[in-house]
Formats: structure tokens, sequence, C-alpha cells
């Protein structure tokens, strides 16, 4: 019986996660599309904007023939979204490299610093939220609801900047120019040079890598910390006037499990909802970080080849960056129905 | 014929306006006294500008001779350089590489900023109250079409999309601002739909239609005045958000073109002033931003908890 009913559980989960990304679909289409139209509307013949004014003309003629630019748009678009599958993102107009390898080379880079700061903004984020609410009104709770509330007023460029005067030129604390000094290599496996020195026993590298990335990592979590923390106290003070802990206090269970296991456990189901939308913030906050720390990830370069106009480049990081958000919002939203069952019997 | 009695209201009943009533709540929450205080200061501060702005040039400003210059003022006294005596005060935050007067340029920044976060919230809560309304009284296929395209435009990181819009159209202020408020307009068609939905089916609206009124009447003066209030806190918390990401397009040098004054601009060429010590030409402009922002989500966080119907009554 038990086992059955298991089995129906699996079922209407299956079926759950299958609605979810047909659900999906549609955004993941329109995103793509939309991308697709932004270059068409520069004024000009697209393969000119492509590959810039200076092309030769049999290179236009080229990639005239590649994009199929004679015939009608949504063929366009399906030749462009069948490149993009082949995993060909076009060349830039700059160079005429490969786009997909380089944004292979550099996104290592880009997730080494916003799982960082994702990690430390929930680890340290959680925690504050939690006593916030116990010790609501006390003043623990209006100090880390007032850095919360600044936290979220102070845009990622001006503590960027800010840090910067403040560790790095004043104090000479940390530095903050790209991931490591000059002179220092670590062998890439991974591209999360931190990873990559520890398995490959290089401290030198180690230290290195990680006091380069503790200004940056700083300047892009507070946002999430601050998010994360007002989340989770909201949430927290919401549960603790529930039903069920009175109960579970009346029946004699010391605070901390009651806090643990019962209000804890429900508190952080929106905390979940709202880490994994984090991730979006924090990707286009990279572009900004990146930028003032000379970080060498994908922000940076979307960022070096906007003044100059590199279309292709800009195309294919927009497109790479929503698509990891829709995967991640998808994947948030089906880690929720594990967590929580009455989302997949609604 | 006898005459209809019609009963009179009672005459000591304390009857309060729903306006005068949100104020009081309003102000009896700390967070929104201070930010209401600093969103004034913004304002004062942003209506003097132009007006200053006939005397002093901001932009033919450059005077190479006080390149860098320190801050002078209160600063200087602060700092104990001089005596109350031999105060001077040519340049209280400074002057930046071309000897223009920081202050001057951080006012001017800060009248900017204010414009473009203001015309961009009003642009994107138009269209989005607008589109969601419709989306949500019509329902079918106009709300799926309009909600499938707000998720796209929702699936991209909202300062992304921006960027992008911007690089398309070409960098300057009033680009940055039409692509800020086109990222933000799924906000608000979500909010006004969702109260669309909630009120659709409400007795009065039904009352309205078996009277004859028609859709837009029914719309207008019923379904959206009482999504008013969300609509309302919603707007003054993405002024917040609008103004950060115009100074941030300005900061990627998208925004406002030099050598007109903003802040975000004013933050990327302090740059390399920052590596030689010379705080000022960063610290101001940083400062007013995060003066602006602070204020608008202090004001919107106390609006909401004047407005939100759901915590009415708990107080």
């Amino acid at each position: 019986m038990a086992r059955l009913s298991f089995f129906k559980g699996g079922i209407a989960l299956g079926k759950y996660i299958f609605r979810r990304i047909l659900e999906a679909l549609p955004v993941v289409i329109g995103v793509s599309i939309l991308v697709f139209t932004l270059v068409r509307l520069i004024p000009g013949d697209p393969a000119t904007v492509l590959l810039g004014e200076r092309a030769s003309p049999e290179n236009v003629a080229a990639l005239r023939e590649r994009l199929g630019l004679n015939r009608s748009l949504p063929e366009q678009y399906f030749i462009w979204i069948g490149n993009i599958l082949q995993g060909d993102l076009g060349t830039t107009i700059r160079g005429n490299v490969p786009i997909a390898a380089e944004i292979q080379r550099r996104f290592p880079a880009t997730i080494e610093l916003s799982l960082s700061a994702l990690f430390l903004a929930t680890v340290l984020g959680v925690p504050i939220g939690v006593i916030s609410a116990l010790r609501r009104n006390s003043w623990i709770d209006t100090l880390s609801m007032f850095f919360a509330l600044f936290g979220v007023s102070i845009p990622v460029f001006v503590l960027g900047l800010l840090l910067i005067f403040l560790f790095g030129v004043q104090l000479s604390l940390f530095p903050f120019v790209s991931r490591l000094d000059s002179g220092v290599e670590v062998q890439a496996i991974t591209g999360l040079y931190v990873i990559d020195s520890v398995l490959t026993g290089n401290w030198v590298g180690f230290w290195d890598a990680l006091e380069h990335l503790v200004l940056p990592t700083l300047t892009l979590m507070t946002i999430p910390l601050a998010i994360i923390a007002r989340i989770t106290r909201s949430a927290m003070l919401e549960v603790l006037n529930q039903d069920y802990i009175r109960t579970a206090y009346a029946k004699g269970l010391p605070g901390s499990m009651v806090i643990r296991r019962h209000a804890l456990r429900n508190a952080l189901l929106p905390v979940v909802t709202i880490i994994g939308l984090q991730l979006g913030a924090l990707l286009s906050g990279a572009v900004l970080t990146e930028t003032i720390f000379s970080w060498p990830g994908i922000g940076k370069w979307l960022f070096d080849n906007i003044i100059a106009r590199d279309y292709p480049i800009i195309q294919a990081v927009t497109l790479l960056i929503a698509m990891i958000y829709v995967v991640v919002n998808l994947a948030v939203d089906i880690l929720y129905t594990f967590i929580d069952p009455r989302v997949r019997n609604a | 014929m006898s005459a209809i009695v019609v009963p009179q209201a009672p005459v000591n009943i304390q009857h309060r306006s729903f306006l005068a009533e949100t104020f009081g709540r309003l102000m009896r929450s700390p967070s929104a006294r201070i930010g209401g205080v600093i969103v004034v200061l913004i304002v004062a501060i942003s209506i003097a500008v132009p007006v200053f702005d006939q005397v002093f040039d901001p932009i033919r400003d450059t005077n190479l001779r006080a390149r860098y210059a320190e801050p002078d003022c209160v600063f200087s006294l602060i700092s104990g350089q001089v005596s109350i005596g031999e105060i001077v005060c040519e340049h209280p935050f400074g002057a930046d590489k071309n000897g223009r007067d920081v202050m001057r340029r951080v006012g001017h920044g800060m009248y900017v900023s204010l414009v473009a976060g203001l015309f961009s919230v009003v642009i994107s809560l138009t269209i989005g109250t607008a589109l969601g309304l419709t989306a949500g009284y019509l329902g079918g296929n106009v709300d799926s079409l309009t909600m499938r395209v707000m998720d796209v435009i929702l699936a991209f990181p909202s300062l992304l999309l921006a960027i992008a819009l911007v690089t398309v159209a070409g960098p300057g202020l009033v680009n940055g601002m039409i692509a800020v408020s086109i990222t933000h307009i799924p906000i608000y068609a979500r909010l006004s739909r969702s109260m669309a939905l909630s009120v659709r089916n409400m007795e009065y609206i039904t009352a309205a239609r078996s009277i004859g009124a028609g859709d837009h009447w029914i719309v207008m003066r019923h379904v959206f005045p009482n999504s008013l209030a969300p609509l309302i806190v919603q707007a003054t918390l993405g002024l917040g958000t609008a103004v950060v990401e115009t100074a941030a397009l300005g900061f990627l040098g998208l925004g406002q073109q030099p050598p007109y004054p903003e802040l975000g601009k004013m933050l990327a060429d302090s740059q390399e002033a920052l590596a030689s010590g010379r705080w000022w030409v960063m610290v101001f402009p940083g400062m007013a931003i995060i003066l602006i922002v602070l204020g608008f989500n202090l004001l919107g966080d106390g609006l909401r908890d004047a407005l939100d119907p759901r915590l009415r009554g708990n107080d």
C-alpha cells in the first residue's frame, strides 16, 4: 500500500516536472526571438552590422549565405537557432574569433565570482534573518534590518569603488585588479582558480586567488545578502505565528528543536525561491562588478565590447545569461516540489 | 404622497478621508518619516539646480588651475587644515580632473537621475498597468498572449536587457530611460493583472455591468482605483531601482554623454583619481545615489505598511 502510494506520488511528480518544462518552452523561444530581433532592428544590412564596417565584400557575401539573408525572416531565425543548437554562436567582429570558445574560456571566472557571492550571501543571510526574527525588535534586529535596507540601496558600482578605495588603496589589504597577481599561475582544471589551486596543491596560487576574490565577492554579495536576510526574517516571523509552532511548544519540545525542525524548515521555502531569483541579479551585477575589478569573466567581456558595438558578442552573452536565468528558475521550481509536497499536488 | 425619509448621517462620527488616514498611518512609521525627509530634500535640490544653472554653467565650468582641488569649507575645517577665521568655500566637495566643481556637478547629477528615474517609472507604470488591467479584465487569449510576452521580458535580468536595448538604439539618456522602463513593464503588468483578476468577479463589478456600464468605464472607474495602492508602493520602490539602473548605464558609458554631469558617469570617471587617493571625486556622487535610492526605499517600505490592505486593521 505504502509502495503504491509512493509510486503514484512519483507519477504525479513526473507529470508536474513535465508540465513545468512545457511551460518554460514558450519563454525560451520568446527569449531567442527577442535576441534575434534585436540585432535585426539595427538599421542597415545585418551581415555588415555583424561583420563591422570594414569587412571585406567576400566575407560579407559568405555571411549572407550562412545566415540565409536572402530568405524570409522566419527562415533566417530557424537557421540562426540551428547554428546555436550546434554550438555555433558566430564570430566576433574584431578578430573574427569563434564566440563559443571565448565564452568557454571566460565563463569559469564569472561562475567563481557569482557562486562565491551567492554562497556567502546565503550562509550569512539566513542566520541573520532567523536571529532577527527570533529577537524581534531587539537591537540586533534593528541593526541588521537597517544594514539590510542600506544593502539593497547601495548600487554595486558605488560599493565596489568604496571598497577599492578603503581596502585596496588606503589600507592596501587586498588586490583589486584581475584574478591573480602577474607571475602567479594556476593550472586550469575546472577554471575556478580557488578550487584548481587546491587540487594541484598550489598554495601560493590558492592564497593569491582567494585574496583577489575578496573585494569583488563582497561587492557582489551585498544585495543578495540583504534580500535573503529580509526574506528569511519575514518568512520566519510568519511561521512563528502558526498554530503548529504553538502545538510544538505545548507538547514540551525544546525551543531549539521547535525552531530547527518546525519553524526553519517551513520558513526556508520562500527563501529557496529568492536565492534562485538572485542568480539573475548576480549575473547582471557581475557585468558591473567585473568591470570595476577588471575580472576577466563574460561580464567584463560584454562591457569591453559594448562600446565597440561588437553585436555578435552582445547577442550571444545576452542569450546565454537569459537562458541560464530561465533554467535556474525552472530548477528552483522543480526543487521546490521535493521540499514542499503541497506544490506538486496543487 | 408622503415624502421619503432620507436617513441623515449621524453628526458626531469622526470621518477622515482615505488620504488623511493613509497619511496619518504613514507618519507613524519611522522609516517613512526618514524616507519622506530625504525625498523632500532630493526634490528640493533637483528643483533648485536648474534655477542656479542660469548662474553657474556646469558644462563650461572647466578651470584647470583648480584641477583636483581638495574639498575646502567644512572639510578643511574638520581635517584641521584651517581655523574658522580663514575658511574658504570655493569647492566644498572639491574639484575633478578638469577643475570642475564636484558639488555643482553632484547637484546637477541628482537632478538628472531623479528626472530619468521619474520618467522611466511613469512610462513603465502607464504601459504596464494598461496591459495588466486589460489582460486581467478581459482574460482569455488576450490575457495569455500579453502575459507570455511579459514572461519573456522577465526572463532577462533587467539591467542586461537594458544594456542590450541601449546598444542597439544607441547610447544616451533618453534611450537609457526608455530601455530601463521597458524592462520594468512586466512588474506593473503582473501586479495590475492580479488586482484586476481579484476584483473582476466582485459583486460591485457585476452590479456596474448590470446597470449597463461598458468595459472601459468599469476598468477605469472600478478596477483601476482598487489596484492603486499596490501600484503606488511598487512605483515608489521602482523609482529607486530605475535611478540605479540609469546610473549603471551611465557608469557603463551608455547613458548621459559627457560633458553633461551624470552621477554614474562621474563615478566611472573617478576610478583613476581613486588610485591616487582623491576620494572626493567618487564619494560625493556615490553618496548622492545612495541617498536617492535609500530615500525612495524607505518611503516605499513605509507606504507599503500604510497602504497594504492585508496589513490594514492589524494595528
